[in-house]
């Protein structure tokens, strides 16, 4: 059998080699983004790793899982449509988020496209103890307005030990698909999929044995 | 032993045929995510044919890579169901959605089994069987409730080609009834019938109707193929056949 290329497009979707039928294709209009966390470790918090796109929030959920949860361990997902995650200012380095001067009128404004308030009791939020730092998930308050959130907020974290957080993100708690107690097992194998980490590839001793044999016929 | 090995052979030529084929995706898929997750689960498969090849050669057959590539097609005990080329990838999402959950309950049982690997085993990848499942349900919920006539209508017709195909996956393979005395699987009337279930209740919250009276198309547990599998086969492994005694 003849193989023409080992571009997957060329030989399995019979595309020309020089791409010259390739057409663009029409804009998708239905696809959106997605923000996801992951918990590594049972105890440790759940930490912000990333964006993924997909038709609705289920389809994202099994694309995030396969997307940033397919190394290292996982025992927990979490996932938001990026519109209902809402982004704080940031505080100057050394300051609190909590002292920026949010007045309620101006955060109950904020659009939450695809929110029904009067559905929401909770809110999550997310911390961000520097800047380029992930967003880790420091708890839920109970509000049913943007504004109740943040000042809940304050009240639980704007005190806790570590340097205060420079951003904050919050998000109605229903907004998230969040993996079950019983859907843990999909990470059951995570720790026989280490052939995924170049790490486990060792090849130095095949490099010191070339470069000493170079050495020695010079 | 011969019924055990008969169980094995099925299971494993299922896992290797459709892990090749859900791998065909790779690099074309519709979508970057769904590329990276049908390939991961292309590659599940090919673990698990990979383990199950194992458990045949403790049993006395050849080692996993020359069940696996140096058969004949007519030697292949898979179900021509996953045979079947890729076509578009409304075919291939239904297949997948139709034959992971016949796995997911097939390996929920065969933790049971009374051949200890094997059910070891079972116990082990469950949760990726778990997962494939969930991707496969997320989807057919989606497009079988797509806004556009095109979109069902292109899900529905999928649905009426691959449903005999399917209900193909449980023809009784000769020592049907020997592997159940043996305890070593509970038999594939009872998978089939919980299979019916879930895969009606799925269809229930989609706008597709399952077909009536499809006849199961069956033989490919008698070693009876449609002429994909051999040009599968060969296109698997032409590089291994330039020269089998090439060590990697």
């Amino acid at each position: 059998m003849k193989i023409d290329s080992l571009d997957p497009r060329v030989s399995r979707l019979k595309i020309s080699a020089d791409n010259s039928d390739f057409r663009p294709l029409a804009n998708l209009d239905d696809l959106t983004t997605y923000q996801v966390f992951v918990r590594l470790k049972d105890k440790r918090p759940l930490l912000h790793v990333g964006i993924v796109h997909g038709p609705d929030l289920e389809i994202a959920f099994m694309h995030a899982k396969e997307q940033y949860s397919r190394r290292l361990t996982c025992t927990e997902l979490w996932v938001v449509p990026t519109a209902q995650v809402i982004c704080s200012d940031y505080a100057f380095v050394g300051e609190s988020v909590y002292e920026l001067e949010y007045s309620a009128a101006d955060l109950d404004n904020i659009e939450l496209p695809g929110v029904d308030l009067s559905n929401v009791s909770s809110f999550e939020i997310f911390h961000q103890s520097k800047r380029g730092v992930q967003q880790k998930h420091v708890g839920s308050v109970e509000a049913t307005s943007l504004s109740g959130a943040f000042l809940k907020a304050k009240e639980a974290f704007a005190n806790l030990p570590k340097a205060p957080a420079v951003s904050i993100w919050l998000s109605p708690s229903n907004a998230f698909r969040k993996s079950t107690e019983d859907e843990k097992e999909i990470w059951n194998m995570l720790d026989e999929k280490r052939y995924r980490d170049a790490i486990v590839y060792k090849v130095k001793h095949k490099i010191d044995a070339y470069k000493e044999k170079v050495r020695s016929n010079a | 032993m011969e019924a055990l090995k008969e169980l094995l052979f099925k299971m494993a030529d299922d896992s290797l045929v459709i892990g090749h084929r859900m791998g065909e995706w790779t690099g074309i898929a519709p979508m970057m995510e769904e590329d990276l997750a049908f390939s991961s689960i292309a590659q599940d498969k090919l673990g698990h044919a990979n383990t199950l090849y194992d458990m045949l050669h403790e049993l006395g057959e050849a080692d996993a890579d020359t069940l696996g590539f140096l058969r004949s097609a007519n030697e292949f005990r898979n179900c021509q169901f996953v045979e079947l080329p890729i076509g578009d990838y409304d075919f291939s999402l239904v297949r997948h959605f139709l034959f992971d959950n016949a796995e997911f309950i097939r390996y929920k049982h065969l933790a049971n089994s009374s051949h200890e690997p094997l059910a070891k085993f079972a116990r082990k990848v469950i949760g990726e069987v778990r997962y494939h499942v969930m991707h496969g349900n997320a989807w057919m919920k989606k497009l079988g409730n797509s806004h556009t006539a095109e979109g069902l209508e292109r899900m529905q017709q999928q649905l009426n080609f691959a449903f005999p195909y399917a209900l193909g996956v449980f023809e009784h393979s000769p020592s049907e009834n020997e592997i159940k005395d043996q305890g070593y699987f509970v038999g594939e009337d009872t998978v089939k019938e919980e299979w019916m279930n879930t895969i009606k209740s799925v269809i229930a919250e989609t706008k597709l109707t399952l077909p009536e009276n499809a006849e199961p198309v069956t033989g490919g547990r008698k070693h009876e193929h449609t002429e994909h599998l051999s040009t599968m086969l060969e296109e698997m492994s032409v590089t291994l056949r330039l020269d089998p005694s090439v060590e990697w």
